[in-house]
């Protein structure tokens, strides 16, 4: 499968990323996002689409699933309850409900409906996200 | 060819069946349930309040039972099981041979002995209800459209889904809760304030730190009031009993198959002590949560069908809730048990975080209003992740501290 994969040396935290990814979605807020940690270096937290998704785990009705084709987990808005729930299992801290209604989730969906892959990819001017091909966790 | 039988079509069961499928194309796999839908009953309150129909219940896609090539046998129960004979005795009378068995039959309301819950012949007294299942749900909506006055006993999730779910109606609805506040074992009483606020706002009636001492009933035998511990009386023509559960565990008598007090015994691979026969989900009253039944019945899934999974994610100390528009995460403690742990607190805009620590690690945390990114908090408490290098305030605390990435740029966490 592809995963997004993030050399943390080359972000210098411009969030040129985060303003793809609001453009590409036309959304209020990134499904991506870049924090500083205590050493004030920046850290790029992009969603991994796991092999084994807590997310898609913890959905109580089917609205996050994981599409075993492309091994991307996708979040359908019109099936979720709102409840909260893959916010708390996301153990990386990456998903969030929506800042104007809290009624969506942000979740990365790989900009698939997107003919050039991920825009936040391919916005980034320094290569630190890049795509990769990966071998899944069995 | 192997022989899978499945007992039990909610969260643990259905994922077992694809995790089987996954590895087994060809074995044939038999569901067995009483169920007579595949639904998710942690949303049954909105199909209450008519937010869903049956089929928005469904958390799997349309085609799951014929694209995994699953014999579903529906409104049936399985009655006995016989270890030796590989076998188990339907409702219908019918036998069902196995090579493995997954027993995955979830838990049912427990009506607690209280004076007056039991009519004629033992039979529960009419107008009194479980919400467990979807026909509970449908009874209850049925039963509600003509109750002059309704009662829920126990503050727990479930009975505010109930009370989430009925209050539009605008029926008379009075919650009776034996501890101090509103979801007493997710939030503390600051958090269930604006859910307690709520409900009252939209016309419900609370009682906290009280028992029901007796179910009065009518001439006919139907529910008719309940008396309080404390001597208040209510009326009433509706009774949602939402107090606990219980294994759903019958199937086993005589099994030999072992039960403890809480449900079905099985280990983390699924395995109980019968190597024929799996257990994953409510049924063993240990985690009761969604995730983890989800979870046990993959690895219990991929056992069956010959593969090497072990489960290590026992945390069940956590639950989401969202009603009337308040939503709030509670993970591990949001009380400590003694003043050795320190508490921080920060109440801004309608939103409420609490989190509970100890020498660099976090015990629970209590997060209301905005959720955003609270995952993090999850993982850090599960895990006793030490946080004391971590400089920002702990409610600001993300992933960057921890960041480290796998060969296949996965997240994980080091060793630290």
């Amino acid at each position: 499968m592809q995963r997004i994969a993030i050399d943390r040396t080359k972000c210098i935290g411009c969030l040129t990323c985060v303003s793809a990814c609001i453009v590409s979605h036309d959304a209020p807020d990134s499904r991506n996002r870049v924090v500083i940690d205590s050493l004030n270096k920046a850290a790029p937290i992009f969603c991994r689409h796991c092999s084994r998704p807590e997310c898609v785990y913890t959905c109580m009705t089917g609205a996050m699933s994981r599409d075993s084709a492309t091994g991307f987990s996708t979040h359908n808005p019109a099936q979720c309850a709102q409840c909260g729930m893959c916010i708390m299992a996301c153990p990386y801290g990456v998903l969030k409900q929506d800042r104007m209604g809290a009624e969506l989730i942000m979740k990365c969906d790989m900009c698939l409906k997107r003919i050039n892959g991920p825009a936040c990819v391919e916005k980034c001017p320094m290569r630190a996200i890049t795509l990769a091909e990966v071998e899944e966790q069995p | 060819m192997k022989k899978y039988v499945i007992l039990g079509a909610s969260a643990a069961g259905v994922n077992a069946i694809g995790a089987i499928r996954s590895l087994d194309n060809t074995g044939l796999i038999t569901l067995v349930s009483e169920d007579d839908a595949i639904y998710s009953r942690c949303i049954l309150h909105h199909f209450l309040s008519g937010a869903r129909d049956e089929k928005a219940l469904q958390f799997i896609d349309d085609d799951f039972i014929p694209k995994h090539k699953v014999n579903w046998k529906k409104g049936v129960r399985a009655v006995s099981l016989d270890p030796s004979a590989r076998q188990v005795t339907l409702s219908d009378g019918s036998a069902e041979p196995y090579d493995k068995l997954l027993v995955a039959t979830g838990a049912q309301t427990a009506f607690p002995p209280i004076p007056g819950m039991q009519g004629e012949n033992a039979v529960r007294a009419a107008g009194i209800y479980g919400l467990r299942t979807l026909d509970d749900a449908r009874k209850i909506k049925a039963a509600a459209k003509n109750a002059t006055s309704i009662v829920i006993l126990g503050g727990g999730l479930i009975g505010i889904d109930a009370a989430s779910g009925l209050l539009h109606r605008g029926k008379p609805i009075t919650l009776i809760e034996g501890q101090h506040n509103m979801l007493p074992l997710q939030l503390d009483k600051t958090a269930a304030q604006g859910y307690e606020q709520m409900f009252s706002n939209h016309g419900g009636k609370q009682y906290y730190h009280v028992m029901v001492k007796e179910i009065t009933k009518d001439a006919n035998g139907a529910v008719s009031g309940v008396t309080l511990s404390d001597g208040t009386r209510i009326e009433c023509d509706m009774i949602v009993c939402a107090t606990g559960v219980k294994a759903n565990v019958n199937v086993l008598d005589n099994s030999g198959i072992i039960v403890d007090a809480k449900g079905l015994v099985f280990n983390g691979r699924g395995e109980t002590n019968d190597s024929a026969v799996y257990g994953a989900g409510d049924v063993g009253g240990k985690n009761p949560i969604w995730p983890l039944a989800v979870k046990e019945g993959i690895i219990a899934g991929a056992n069956m069908a010959g593969a090497s999974m072990e489960h290590t994610d026992f945390f069940g100390s956590k639950s989401a809730m969202s009603f009337w528009g308040i939503k709030t995460l509670s993970m591990g403690i949001h009380t400590p048990p003694d003043t050795t742990y320190t508490i921080e607190i920060e109440q801004r805009d309608g939103a409420y975080k609490k989190i509970v620590h100890k020498n660099g690690k976090i015990y629970g945390a209590l997060i209301q209003g905005d959720l955003s990114y609270a995952g993090i908090l999850t993982q850090l408490i599960a895990q006793k992740i030490d946080v004391s290098r971590v400089k920002k305030s702990l409610f600001s605390i993300d992933y960057s501290d921890f960041f480290a990435l796998k060969q296949n740029f996965e997240f994980t966490y080091e060793e630290v």
